[in-house]
């Protein structure tokens, strides 16, 4: 037994030499990969800092077409206007020519420390994802609130209308729901008003130089338009609900208008 | 003669019959389409509302808007809300 054992070592051995350089072959080029990731690591190897810089450029140009597409999304479905995505389409395509430009000046450095500069402009001089796409997306997310809040603003004189024809016994549930729909629109609004301040500060050279008051502005931002997408939340509750009780009254319609149509 | 010419004239009759009850079938089905193409006739009920209280239709149709804006709004949200800045840590090769 102990003789079968032994003799089976070297092929053990084998299989483990076998195992080994498989698991080494998969290991080295992921290590290699990973390793511009580490400060320095290219050393004075040029086309090992171009590879990295090419690689952050990737990534930023990645994450702004995918911002270009969810504009020109909001832009066909009616959700902004041409003049609200123009500006935000801009941005986009002028930070894209940026990426594309330093690419080409990186690409061609034939130097370890130009390339370098060329790697930390990458992050100091665009701010893709600290700024830009940040700064952008909270755009059209303001933009998109104030058409919806203007929707609902536009609503008030029909269903101020609308309660005033409905049945007696309807009228204090209406009104009360319409009373704070008017409270939410104001208060969406109040918030809108207060977010629109915020977005000057949101700058590069503030990400660069005033960290505190660009992430204070972004903070405030933030909590400006999710209050604001709060109101507008409630406030669309509301006409529902008004909505369904006018449905329901006497005369009214049904609460799925393409079922009346189809009765 | 007198036969042949009675026959006859009743086939004439059968056809023209014939004609006029498939006039008159397409006619009824035309009617049908153009109805259909124009969002069918609104139903009694909605013809009511319309009549009693025409602004409340606008607030349904309103509100089916905005329902859909909602989903819309969440979405961006979501996408506003996303936080990218650790890839913003400047690491150098």
């Amino acid at each position: 037994m102990k003789i079968f054992a032994i003799s089976r070592l070297p092929r053990r051995l084998a299989a483990l030499g076998v195992l080994s350089a498989l698991a080494g072959s998969v290991l080295v080029p992921a290590a290699a990969l990973a390793a511009p990731a580490q400060a320095g690591a290219c050393g004075g190897d040029v086309k090992c800092i171009i590879a990295f810089g090419d690689a952050r450029i990737a990534e930023r140009q990645a994450a702004l077409t995918k911002l270009g597409t969810k504009i020109g999304d909001q832009l066909s479905k009616g959700h902004i206007t041409n003049a609200q995505a123009a500006p935000l389409q801009a941005q986009v395509t002028a930070s894209q020519g940026d990426m594309t430009a330093i690419k080409t000046k990186l690409d061609a450095e034939t130097t370890a420390t130009a390339a370098r500069q060329d790697v930390h402009d990458i992050y100091w001089k665009y701010r893709i994802f600290a700024v830009v796409i940040p700064k952008t997306t909270r755009t059209a997310f303001y933009d998109l609130m104030t058409n919806v809040d203007a929707k609902l603003k536009g609503l008030e004189p029909k269903i101020e209308d609308a309660i005033s024809k409905a049945p007696a016994g309807e009228k204090a549930q209406l009104n009360q729901l319409y009373s704070d729909y008017k409270a939410q629109l104001s208060e969406a609004e109040s918030q809108l008003d207060a977010a629109l301040g915020q977005f000057d500060t949101l700058t590069v050279s503030n990400y660069n130089t005033a960290r505190a008051t660009f992430e204070t502005a972004l903070t405030d931002l933030r909590n400006d338009e999710n209050t604001a997408h709060t109101g507008l939340r409630k406030a669309a509750g509301d006409l529902h609900q008004i909505r369904q009780i006018l449905a329901g009254s006497k005369g009214g319609a049904s609460a799925t208008p393409s079922a009346t149509a189809s009765s | 003669m007198t036969w042949s010419r009675h026959i006859r004239r009743r086939g004439v009759f059968m056809l023209v019959t014939l004609v006029l009850v498939l006039a008159l079938a397409l006619a009824a089905c035309g009617g049908r389409a153009a109805r259909g193409a124009n969002g069918g006739q609104p139903s009694q009920q909605t013809q009511q509302t319309q009549q009693a209280n025409p602004s409340a239709q606008d607030v349904i149709n309103a509100d089916n808007q905005i329902q859909g804006d909602l989903g819309n709004m969440n979405d961006l949200q979501s996408s506003a809300d996303t936080d990218y800045s650790a890839q913003e840590n400047e690491v150098q090769p």
